[in-house]
């Protein structure tokens, strides 16, 4: 039995996070981030954790971040795969977007390349969820430097229109929509997710239903 | 079939005889029935009339004795009794459908008679099991004597074995009503019989929770008046199944009592808590400051610790009761913590706690600030304290953590966040911003410590090391000390030595010999063979490779990949979070070293037609395997 008195107990403040059980932990939500190398999936990522911006370019392997949010006024927890743009063989990506339950997909609007780039990303993404709804949200980062844009705001719209996902431009730099993405796509995965557990629950109430004879005559 | 119970429900419904007129007129007229029929005449046509009218009359009959008991006064005893008239009345009726069958028989013509006589027969026995079933459902032993159930005996250990006993029969009783066949639940006598028994419930649940209530209110009082041990606990131990009892049938009853005794005790703790704080301010000046606020702590800790042990216990805290297989039966609570009842069940310990004591905040926070202004290093000192029972006290659970299947993250790491949050506040106003930062800097040296030789039976050392480092990593990069940005920038580090060293203990696993006999390779070629020369050794020939490739078919290749995966899976733990980021890394590096090996078989061994068991895009379409299997 873990024990509720620990010398947090001198947290002005009440009580909700004395628990050491791990079966108190809030839902668990799990974000893939994905896009092409330099896009700024890390930037937006440690500018939503710690609220800070690299200036420092360092390319990511995989690195994983989990954080406890409010989303609605419900505690949940949200845990971020920040992925690598560059990846020598796309099928090692297989197994991690496997595991996620929603996806930002970066592009930098100054790199149209890194905006072509996201046709595949959601290609791979879709085949190996092998789900057309899968929470998604399409970002175009950067949004401070509008003077080096080379991505048309319409093309964006388009894309994002033709896959019926959400467009949201953001800057890590500037912190613009960075928590509008994540709570988002939050939003779509825990409405996702009970859409499932509806199903299922309807499921078993079908189940369960039985048919009850006359025993006696 | 349906609208025929309905029928006869209401016809007996209509018919309310007295109770022996019931039995004997519906005797009576099966008697009339049966004696009538000469087996001459239409033989076939009465036998079918017959099947037809006994089946009636067995409803008649199971209605009427069960309304009989209950008119008769409702006692279990009554109710018993007409059950066994039933059983004998049932037993006659046996005796008769077998005349019927003989009656039959005889008849010209008989085989739609037979038939008929049979299913006479059936509903016979049908309406005895039935009658058993009844008897065994509403009439166990422990009810046989309700009115006693009004005014309990609680106070001697043989008198609750009894309550106990007729309360849990009561409960198993009205909760299997739901599950009974719908005509059953139907008959008149069996609603009566229930509706005596839910009347029986709110009595005893009345009688059990005054006697609780005033057992609590006279303990308070007894503790608030004494300063002798408290021996509510031992007091009330033997009343935990009532408890739990009440939990489940009275829910309001149930919070009542809880509100006493978190009320009462409240009380009494309020007062030695801010007696033990008073002492301690008081000795300030005379003894040393650690000592004063380890005693403070070690008292409040362990009136907490029992508290804790013994409520959750005793009111079921965080037991998901409702829920619970309705047999009474005991269930731990460490099975019940997982999924969403789990979740909600630790917010009710934790919102009991809180009631139970409210001021222990305020008055600890007080305490310290009180310190900080008589000492310079006072709250320095206050913390250090805190922070070292933190870590000591994470030295028991350590123990806890090696029965677990999987070391995971320990506590101490993930609680830094809310202990920062809770210092930060303190200290905010304080304008001591550096003993704070000495204080972080400290205590996460501690931990780093203490992850650094820590051990687990069943965790890889590399594994419990990334883990933790990781996570602290994330703790200390949220606190944003700058004070901090070293020891940060350390744990980084180790994590990804952690991380690296899990994956080359592991990876090679797959091609095992064949990595050891390249590495042979690489050797040679390091001190100076020529590749194209290395198959000139022994050790290194083509026939040697060969009997190691033998060792690899490719599906075996495969199979060691999904082990592989499996293990890793085994070693990392749900709350590290760190499993697409190793097995990532397993991937790389695994691609890698065929990529490499595949070099040197060409540079090493060409032209002799060798080739590794497996081409790169196997080995991918592999891991897409394993992504859409796990
Ligand atoms: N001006 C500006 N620069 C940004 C923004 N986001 C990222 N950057 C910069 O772009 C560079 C790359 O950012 P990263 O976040 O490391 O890119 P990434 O997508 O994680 O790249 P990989 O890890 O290689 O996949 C860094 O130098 C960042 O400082 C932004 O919104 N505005
Ligand atoms: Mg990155």
């Amino acid at each position: 039995m873990p024990r509720l008195f620990c010398c947090s107990c001198l947290v002005p403040r009440p009580a909700p996070g004395m628990s050491k059980k791990p079966a108190a932990q809030p839902t668990l939500h799990k974000v893939i981030m994905v896009g092409s190398g330099g896009v700024g999936k890390s930037a937006l990522t440690l500018q939503f954790m710690y609220d800070e911006f690299v200036e420092d370019y360092e390319p990511t392997k995989a690195d994983s971040y989990r954080k406890k949010v409010v989303l609605d006024g419900e505690e949940v927890q949200i845990d971020i795969l920040d992925t690598a743009g560059q990846e020598d063989y796309a099928a090692i990506r297989d197994n991690y977007f496997r595991s996620g339950e929603g996806f930002l997909c970066v592009f930098s609007i100054t790199e149209p390349e890194s905006f072509d780039a996201t046709q595949e990303f959601r290609e791979q993404i879709l085949r190996v969820k092998n789900d057309e709804n899968i929470p998604f949200l399409l970002v175009g980062n950067k949004s401070d430097l509008a003077d080096k844009r080379r991505v048309p705001l319409d093309a964006c719209r388009e894309r994002a229109a033709h896959w019926q996902v959400p467009y949201v431009e953001t800057s890590a730099k500037t912190r613009d929509n960075v928590d509008k993405v994540f709570f988002d796509l939050m939003r779509e995965i825990r409405s996702r997710k009970s859409d499932d557990s509806r199903a299922t629950n309807g499921d078993v109430k079908r189940k369960k239903r039985r048919i009850i004879k006359c025993a006696i005559l | 079939m349906k609208y025929e119970d309905v029928t006869l429900q209401r016809e007996w419904e209509g018919a309310k005889e007295p109770p022996d007129v019931t039995v004997t007129a519906s005797e009576a007229a099966l008697g009339a029935l049966l004696e009538d029929g000469d087996g001459e005449q239409d033989a076939e046509r009465r036998v079918r009339q017959l099947g037809s009218r006994v089946a009636r009359l067995d409803a008649l009959n199971v209605g009427g004795m069960l309304a009989a008991a209950t008119e008769s006064g409702g006692a279990g005893a009554a109710l018993a009794a007409r059950l066994d008239d039933g059983l004998s009345a049932a037993a006659a009726l046996g005796a008769r459908l077998r005349r019927c069958d003989a009656l039959a028989r005889a008849a010209p013509d008989a085989a739609h008679a037979r038939t008929d006589a049979a299913r006479a027969d059936a509903n016979a026995r049908a309406l005895l099991a039935e009658l058993d079933a009844i008897y065994r459902w509403l009439d166990p032993p422990p009810l046989r004597d309700l009115d006693s159930l009004a005014e309990p005996v609680l106070t001697t250990a043989e008198g609750r074995a009894r309550a106990l006993a007729a309360a849990e029969a009561l409960r198993a009783a009205l909760r299997a009503e739901p599950t009974m066949p719908a005509p059953r639940r139907r008959l008149a006598a069996v609603r009566e019989r229930l509706r005596r028994l839910a009347r029986a419930k709110d009595q005893l649940a009345a009688a059990l929770a005054r006697h609780l209530n005033n057992a609590l209110i006279h303990l308070g009082n007894e503790a608030a008046q004494e300063s002798r041990p408290h021996r509510h606990h031992t007091e009330l131990a033997p009343y935990a199944p009532f408890m739990r009892w009440l939990k489940d049938m009275d829910e309001k009853a149930f919070d009542a009592l809880v509100k006493v005794y978190a009320g009462s005790w409240a009380r009494v703790y309020e007062r030695e808590v801010r007696g033990a704080c008073e002492a301690a301010r008081a000795a300030l000046c005379r003894d040393r400051t650690d000592d004063l606020l380890d005693h403070v702590l070690s008292l409040v800790e362990s009136l907490c610790n029992a508290e804790q042990d013994f409520c959750t216990q005793f009111f079921y805290l965080d037991i998901d009761i409702k829920s619970d297989s309705s047999d009474g039966e005991k269930s731990e609570g460490g099975e019940r913590e997982r999924g969403d009842g789990g979740r909600r069940a630790g917010a009710e310990t934790r919102r009991f706690m809180h009631e139970l004591f409210p001021a222990l905040e305020p008055e600890l926070v007080a305490l310290v600030g009180h310190v900080e202004r008589s000492e310079p290093y006072g709250a320095m000192r206050a913390l250090a304290c805190v922070g070292r029972r933190v870590l000591c006290a994470e030295g028991e659970r350590g123990e806890q953590a090696a029965r677990k299947p999987k070391c995971g993250v320990f506590s101490f790491v993930s609680e830094l966040e809310e202990l920062s949050g809770a210092c930060e506040a303190i200290f905010a106003t304080s304008g001591r911003r550096a003993d704070l930062d000495r204080w972080y800097l400290s205590l996460a040296s501690a931990m780093m410590h203490a992850i650094q030789h820590a051990e687990h039976p069943r965790t890889p050392r590399a594994v419990l090391h990334m883990e933790n480092y990781h996570r602290l990593h994330g703790t200390l990069s949220s606190l944003r000390v700058p004070a901090l940005e070293a020891l940060r920038r350390e744990c980084r580090t180790r994590y990804s030595d952690a991380l690296r060293a899990y994956v080359t203990q592991y990876f090679g696993r797959p091609l095992e010999k064949l990595t050891q006999f390249f590495e042979g390779v690489s050797e040679a070629v390091a001190s100076g063979v020529r590749e194209d020369e290395v198959c000139y050794r022994a050790a290194f020939s083509k026939h040697e490779l060969r009997r190691v490739l033998a060792l690899y078919p490719a599906h075996e290749v495969r199979k060691s990949l999904h082990r592989l995966y499996r293990t890793v899976e085994k070693h990392l733990s749900e709350e590290g979070g760190l499993l697409q980021v190793v097995w990532r890394a397993m991937q790389e590096e695994f691609i890698a070293q065929h990529v490499a090996l595949q070099a040197r078989v060409a540079a090493c061994y060409p032209a002799a037609g060798l080739a590794l068991p497996l081409t790169t895009q196997d080995i991918l379409d592999a891991f897409s395997d394993i992504a859409r299997e796990h």
